[in-house]
């Protein structure tokens, strides 16, 4: 087994400056307490370990677009376009860290939220500044109390250097409270639910930014100003169940770019699975005998087809129904629809009864493959966010691993 | 021109299709599906009275 996935603590120690964990969290169950030996960094060792931001302003914003960083959320839109249109639209807008993971599956947000919160902070302090904003919000759920907790002390901590007002929001639970337009909808006083935007690359229209990135992305743009690489590791959560989104254990790892698929699988202790959803309920389904070798490196996947989505690589068991699991998570994505737009409230559940019935019969798997096929094609790109498309893509994956 | 639509706004009562039976079709659930395509003449002029048609203005016009 490979252990390259493990920072050295000792580097970790005297450097810091291109990674975000020192091991690897494990969670047991799916609950949102710390998790096992936690070892976090309050400001004193947040600055042992990683100094001062030494890149701020204008050289922040050279070195972001210098260094090929895309948002760790599931998009992975390149982190220097948003920053650069959100600093077109003039000062006094809004940075916002979004730590409302909707993904059962993910803990790699509230795991750096809990650990790193000074590296979350400084990273989303360095844009607010570089855009000019007016104000920092960490949108986080209610639910979320070691999360809150460990916030409230790392902005506590800071009290005295901060040039802006912080402050915590409270996000309604659910998945698509987490949608990057629903958290500037929220922010302004809004629903927090999902908006269409007739510009996507300035999805808070006119006027100042708002600014939003998961607490991942953030944590990179803290390696940027603290003038490490944002982009040599990737984080991923290997995600265990014991029966359909009933997740038994989360191991985040934080894992350089040629470390393999199996080897995150070893370090995380889980047997290997016959199959991997990647990237999330929208993610899509790959054959572990495809996916063992290939190394987790993003621009890799890329070429391959494929995509870390949010960093989740929820693994099915040997001996469990592939299909199954995936009209189960295409039930609970239908019953998460935010119930704003028709292709998403119909066309989900007729989605999820199309791979119900191929599950069902899968001698008559050219007919449903057709209405599974049909109902996509219906449907796709019809939604204010991409919740549907999310769907789509989990289902149309899983009739071509499973379906026959 | 092209035409969009929020679908957020949209709450399927289906007058566009009635105004512009070339551009939109409506699926299943009586939900507009609108043409990506760049509109002109008579295609553009059923896109505008579908536009104004709309009580819920979910459709604009868009470069």
């Amino acid at each position: 087994m490979s252990t390259t996935g493990m920072a050295p603590t000792d580097s970790m120690a005297t450097t810091g400056r291109d990674h975000l964990l020192a091991h690897p969290l494990v969670y047991p169950g799916s609950g949102c307490s710390m998790p096992m030996r936690a070892d976090i960094e309050d400001l004193a060792l947040h600055r042992a370990r990683r100094g001062y931001p030494v890149l701020t302003g204008p050289a922040f914003v050279d070195a972001l677009s210098g260094s090929e960083l895309t948002g760790r959320g599931g998009a992975h839109v390149p982190a220097s376009w948003k920053l650069n249109a959100a600093r077109d639209s003039g000062p006094g807008g809004i940075v916002v860290i979004n730590g409302a993971e909707g993904e059962p599956g993910s803990a790699k947000d509230q795991a750096l939220l809990q650990t790193r919160p000074h590296l979350v902070l400084e990273g989303a302090l360095a844009a607010a500044e570089a855009i000019r904003a007016r104000e920092l919000i960490i949108w986080v759920h209610e639910s979320a109390e070691a999360t809150r907790a460990s916030l409230a002390a790392a902005v506590r901590e800071r009290r005295d250097e901060l040039t802006i007002p912080v402050r915590m929001l409270l996000a309604p639970e659910g998945y698509v409270g987490g949608e990057s337009s629903a958290v500037i909808s929220a922010v302004r006083g809004g629903p927090a639910l999902p908006q269409h935007s007739r510009d996507r690359a300035r999805p808070w229209g006119d006027g100042p930014a708002v600014l939003v990135h998961n607490a991942e992305t953030h944590a990179r743009l803290g390696l940027v100003a603290l003038g490490g690489n944002p982009v040599a590791t990737s984080l991923v959560t290997i995600a265990e169940s014991s029966a359909p989104l009933n997740f038994t254990r989360r191991t985040v790892i934080e894992v350089p770019t040629d470390l393999r698929f199996a080897d995150a699988v070893a370090i995380a202790g889980a047997p290997e699975p016959q199959a991997v959803l990647l990237g999330g309920m929208g993610g899509t389904w790959v054959r572990w005998s495809d996916l063992a070798e290939l190394p987790i490196d993003p621009w890799e996947m890329r070429a391959q087809g494929l995509s870390l989505g949010a960093g989740i690589v929820h693994l099915l068991p040997q001996g469990r129904d592939g299909l199954k699991e995936s009209v189960a998570i295409l039930d609970h994505l239908a019953a998460e629809s935010a119930r704003q737009c028709g292709p998403c409230i119909f066309g989900l559940p007729a989605l999820a009864d199309a791979v119900r019935r191929t599950a069902k019969a899968r001698t008559a798997k050219g007919r449903s493959s057709e209405e599974t096929q049909r109902i996509s094609d219906l449907i796709a790109g019809r939604g204010a966010c991409r919740h549907p498309d999310g769907a789509i893509r989990m289902a149309m994956s899983a009739q071509e691993v499973f379906g026959s | 021109m092209r035409l969009s639509i929020d679908p957020v706004a949209c709450d399927g009562l289906g007058m566009c299709a009635h105004q512009a039976p070339d551009v939109i079709e409506l699926d299943p659930w009586g939900y507009p599906v609108i043409s990506s395509e760049q509109l002109e003449g008579a295609q553009a002029d059923q896109a505008q009275r579908a536009i104004r048609a709309c009580p819920r203005k979910a459709l604009y016009a868009s470069a």
